[in-house]
């Protein structure tokens, strides 16, 4: 790590001096406070709490790491780790295309007519996840949502949204609506500081649009992918509000542990096993590290997160 | 600036370790077995301070925090408290069901912030008194046993797990299960409605043979307790537990009764006579008032909730009878109500106590229970009086359904519950997907969650008995 | 529409107007796609709750009654009028830990590029670390730890974790590397400004289009949040909006003793999102900003 330098180290290379760490520790030193009250504490404690079992009759004991053992084993908790990984796998390439064809669209046409989609590709962002989980409950009823009414204009049956076959993608378009204007618009901005020139005598030389904006465009807000990327990694693998409020349409298609999130909560206080609820915690939140630092590692060079 | 780091890092770790002494670990609390809680406290100050949802007019009286999440809830204690000079409730709506039970589950963890008093169902009940989980006061010492002959059987025995002498709640409310039927589809296709579940799955083949375009009604595999309650009907008894034996728990879902009743839904699923959708969402709701189902077996709480949601479907003409039974010794049953009980954390036990147990003792908040809450009474005196079973319902065209309502509630004896029904419930409900949804065997699907439900008992530490 | 297009630049006309043409369909599909659902829940808000469950015209056109006027009367008088009540709390807690994150962003982004200091490198890279820990894992653990000190149940349970945000400070960071020259803060110490001096005055102003996204984007973060808030509060009084209506859904998803409101859920959910989605449309332009100056210089 060392051997990349950032900007502002190489300008000055001097030694540390006694004012320069007092200041820097002074402006850094209220995050430090946040940052170890509400995220090393718990995080320690959740590991510490993890050591113990609790059973309804004989109260809390010292167990170590056998609740890791369990979790390991534990079905319904491997099960839900894979779903959301499946999940990641699925979502996150999904939101990545979607916006940034929309910013290359957008990007290539400017009318008022693309500014008006912008502003509506974005709405769903301003709209909390909670609101926008309740509206698609509401939608991909049979009953109560337009879609068995438009299919049966073509003749057709509306897909089953909320089935144990049809939960799947119907959750990943739920995430897809909410977020991708809001990746867009950022993919977006990133190609507006693009100078044009970088692509005027590409097309001078008959390069199409679509050729300009593959071989051209994409390249050059590759950080901006990557920061995206990053975004839509770290919402996937904490899943949780969206199939918590469809669960309450679809209590048997999306079971209380769906995800490792709800499982953790489920047990926490539906079944009163708070140590192996922490043990929970404490295995996702590892294992969405590994999964994160592995891939920033990958990309280190076009998302800045070099130091 | 590698040594530095380390440095660090450690300071980080002792800060958090530092911490945790402070403030202790999760140490081991009570002892074993059953019964009320210890905790028996005099503070009539203590809750001077509480925020309140209701608004408390008299200034200076002892107040008493009440969680419940009973609907026109806060006009009932408008008139508890305009009653009581003593004794004022302070109300606060925590949750529904539950969403309210984490709220409990919270402030146990917390070892504060519960209130004095809590709406809690017959079914999750035991949670709350067995093993080192003892967190509501025994009420016997108070003098509940005597208010016993005021409630029906099934009731009592519910909040005393068992019939025995401690009482762990008092009763508000009950499910009585009944069915509430479309005499309109019935009479346009010409089917003769149910009385049985023979007849049952025959009317629901003629409604179709006859062109109904819905179906006879739906099984509902994560129904919870209404699923239990299908198979007590058949005298099946899945779950045992009582107070005497507070070690000992029984879980059967492989005895013939049970596998009857699984295989009875399983078979109506398959031929197309029963829809299988979840319950009490928004569509199943939809689909009761809608005319998709014909029936709608469930306890009587349904009557007041399809009222609040149905149209102004003047077509529709609903009426209620005795659910469909298996043959003439098919006992009463019944599905959900909630009882008042008192927590260890409350601030003056005995005030507390009183008002668990006054505090529906009122004709004027038992009228409001009855008509605005929607809930059905458990006090006998007003299950047996005539004004209670002559009260007609325009919805109902003017039916008198507690004439059918009323002595299912009065012969209803009660079953036991799990002391982790929750998690009883979350394994049922997969397996009972499996078995009317996806066609599973019902012998092995019911040896399998009898065997999930008997390994997690016996890890929590119970004896498992045979 | 073509003719709409014919001012885009033309070079080889027909193949632009082709590809544009294409693009158009593309656009309105996706227009329809991210708005019908915000169409239905401005149709569903009008209705009662009959309408909602068996009104005429099916779910994307207005039933016969127009209830909103009374649906909005509803929120007001139901339990209390507790409904404003969830939203000032929302408006609360985003604005204010809006602020408080922000503010501490902004310090910290600052000193992590400005100021070399012992132990920077590793407590730099922890606050990289931290950007990927699942917020939601440590929920439960922060619930038992302010349990123990009696914090639940108050609003700073939800203000002061809201306080925390790694990616904020990671945004500024980046910021100040590429957009504060270290020879104009030299120029400003040899003018003989101190460095709270240099960092209000000189710093502060060249930050403002990034100290606006993070602002924003906080904001955000605590009007969405949900799962904290739900566990650590018990008091009605202090739920913000995602909580409140969430129990409202519950309510009416309850068998026993529930109780309808769905009329209330959908005008309730159309009333709550207008504040925000009007100050994001209106602000579009001033906090995108901040974030591609981010992204585009590192």
């Amino acid at each position: 790590m060392s051997s990349i330098r950032s900007k502002s180290t190489s300008v000055r290379k001097r030694a540390v001096s006694r004012k320069e760490n007092a200041w820097g520790w002074f402006f850094t030193a209220p995050f430090a406070v946040i940052f170890l009250l509400f995220l090393v504490i718990p995080l320690a404690y959740a590991l510490y709490v993890s050591l113990f079992s609790y059973t309804q009759l004989k109260g809390t004991v010292f167990t170590g790491l056998g609740n890791y053992a369990r979790a390991f084993r534990d079905p319904i908790f491997l099960s839900g780790m894979g779903r959301v990984v499946m999940y990641a796998v699925v979502m996150v390439p999904v939101q990545l295309l979607f916006a940034l064809v929309l910013a290359l669209v957008l990007d290539a046409i400017k009318t008022r007519f693309a500014s008006f989609s912008r502003l509506a590709f974005f709405l769903p962002y301003a709209i909390p996840v909670v609101i926008g989980a309740l509206m698609w409950g509401f939608l991909y009823s049979k009953q109560m949502g337009p879609f068995t009414s438009i299919f049966d204009v073509f003749g057709l049956k509306a897909p089953a949204f909320l089935s144990p076959s049809g939960i799947f993608g119907s959750l990943v378009n739920i995430v897809t609506w909410q977020w991708t204007g809001y990746y867009m618009v950022i993919l977006y901005s990133a190609l507006q500081s693009v100078p044009p020139e970088l692509y005027e005598s590409a097309r001078l030389d008959g390069a199409s649009e679509v050729q300009i904006a593959i071989r051209i465009k994409t390249p050059i807000i590759s950080s901006s992918l990557v920061m995206v990327t990053v975004f839509s990694l770290i919402g996937t693998l904490q899943f949780y509000t969206e199939p918590m409020i469809l669960r309450n349409n679809v209590p048997s298609v999306i079971p209380p542990e769906y995800a490792p999130n709800m499982y953790a909560q489920a047990l926490a206080f539906n079944y009163n096993q708070l140590n192996y609820s922490a043990t929970v915690s404490f295995a996702l939140g590892l294992l969405v590290v590994v999964f994160s630092v592995v891939f920033m590692r990958l990309t280190r060079h076009q998302s800045g997160l070099e130091d | 600036m590698k040594k530095s780091a380390r440095i660090a890092s450690a300071c980080i770790a002792c800060l958090a370790m530092l911490s945790f002494s402070a403030c202790g670990g999760p140490g081991p609390q009570g002892g074993k077995g059953a019964g009320g809680a210890e905790q028996i406290h005099s503070d009539a100050k203590a809750n001077d301070d509480a925020k309140c949802q209701n608004t408390i007019k008299k200034k200076g009286v002892e107040k008493v925090t009440v969680w419940a999440w009973y609907p026109a809830m806060e006009k009932m204690v408008d008139r508890f408290n305009d009653q009581h000079d003593d004794v004022q409730v302070c109300w606060t709506r925590a949750g529904s069901g539950q969403t309210q039970y984490q709220k409990i589950t919270t402030a146990v963890k917390a070892k504060s912030g519960l209130a004095d008093v809590v709406q809690i169902e017959y079914d999750v009940l035991s949670q709350y008194v067995s093993g080192v989980e003892k967190h509501l006061v025994d009420l016997n010492q108070f003098g509940a046993g005597k208010l016993a002959g005021q409630y029906t059987k099934g009731v009592w025995n519910s909040v005393s797990l068992g019939g025995g002498k401690s009482i762990y709640a008092i009763p508000v409310d009950q499910g009585p299960f009944v069915m509430m039927y479309r005499k309109d589809i019935f009479d346009k296709y010409g089917v003769k409605v149910p009385t049985t579940w023979q007849e049952y799955e025959q009317a629901g083949k003629e409604l179709r043979q006859n062109g109904f375009q819905g179906h006879i009604g739906n099984y509902e595999p994560s129904g919870n307790g209404s699923n239990v309650t299908l198979i007590a009907q058949n005298k099946g008894k899945v779950y045992d537990y009582s107070a005497s034996e507070p070690d000992k728990l029984g879980v059967d879902f492989t005895s013939k009764q049970s596998q009857e009743v699984m295989e009875y839904w399983q078979k109506l699923a398959k031929e197309g006579v029963v829809t299988t959708d979840d319950a009490y969402t928004a569509e199943w709701y939809k689909k009761i008032v809608d005319g998709s189902w014909a029936t709608a077996v469930c306890a009587s709480w349904l009557v007041g909730n399809v009222r609040g949601v149905s149209g102004a479907d003047s077509s529709a003409d609903w009426k209620i009878s005795k659910a469909p039974v298996w043959d003439s010794s098919t006992p009463s049953v019944n599905f959900g109500g909630s009882s008042l009980a008192v927590t260890d954390q409350a601030k003056d036990t005995k005030k507390a106590a009183k008002v668990a147990m006054e505090f529906f003792d009122d004709p004027a908040i038992q009228q409001t229970a009855i008509t605005e809450s929607g809930l059905f009474p458990t006090w006998t005196k007003v299950l047996n009086s005539d004004r209670f079973k002559n009260m007609t319902d325009p919805f109902y065209g003017d039916q008198k359904i507690n004439e059918v309502i009323a002595p299912v509630a009065l012969a209803y004896k009660g079953y036991d519950y799990l002391p982790f029904q929750p998690y009883a419930y979350d394994e049922q409900t997969k397996v009972f997907t499996e078995i009317v949804r996806n066609g599973a065997d019902v012998p092995s699907s019911l040896r399998s969650l009898n065997k999930t439900l008997t390994d997690y008992a016996t890890q929590q530490g119970f004896t498992v008995r045979r | 529409m073509s003719a709409r297009t014919s001012h885009a630049r033309v070079v080889d006309g027909g193949r632009i107007r082709g590809s544009h043409r294409l693009a158009y369909v593309l656009l309105i599909i996706c227009c329809i796609y991210f708005l019908f659902p915000v169409w239905w829940l401005l149709v569903a808000a009008t209705k009662s709750n009959a309408g909602l469950f068996s009104g005429a015209h099916g779910p994307m056109w207005f039933d016969k009654d127009f209830a909103l006027w009374d649906n909005i009367r509803q929120l007001s008088t139901y339990e209390g009028g507790i409904y404003w009540r969830w939203l000032l709390n929302s408006l609360l807690y985003a604005v204010l830990g809006g602020i408080g994150a922000t503010a501490i962003s902004v310090m910290a982004g600052y000193g992590f590029a400005k100021f070399r200091f012992h132990g920077r490198k590793f407590y730099f890279n922890v606050v990289l670390g931290a950007l990927m820990i699942p917020t939601t894992a440590l929920v439960i653990p922060t619930f038992i730890l302010m349990s123990q000190f009696g914090m639940t149940d108050t609003i700073w349970a939800v203000l002061l974790p809201s306080l925390l945000s790694p990616f904020g400070t990671y945004l500024m960071r980046i910021y100040c590397m590429g957009s504060l020259p270290d020879e104009m803060m030299e120029a400003a110490r040899v003018d003989g400004a101190g460095e709270l001096r240099t960092f209000f005055q000189v710093s502060l102003p060249i930050m403002t289009p990034a100290i606006t996204t993070v602002f924003l984007l906080s904001v955000v973060g605590c009007w969405n949040n949900f799962f904290l808030p739900s566990v650590v509060l018990s008091d009605t009084k202090l739920f913000p909006i995602t909580v409140g209506l969430t129990q409202w859904q519950v309510k009416s998803n309850a068998g026993a003793g529930s109780e309808q409101v769905w009329n209330l859920i959908t005008s309730g959910a159309l009333v709550s999102v207008i504040p925000l989605v009007l100050a994001f449309l209106f602000l579009q332009r001033y906090w995108v900003g901040g974030l591609t100056a981010g992204s585009v210089k590192a």
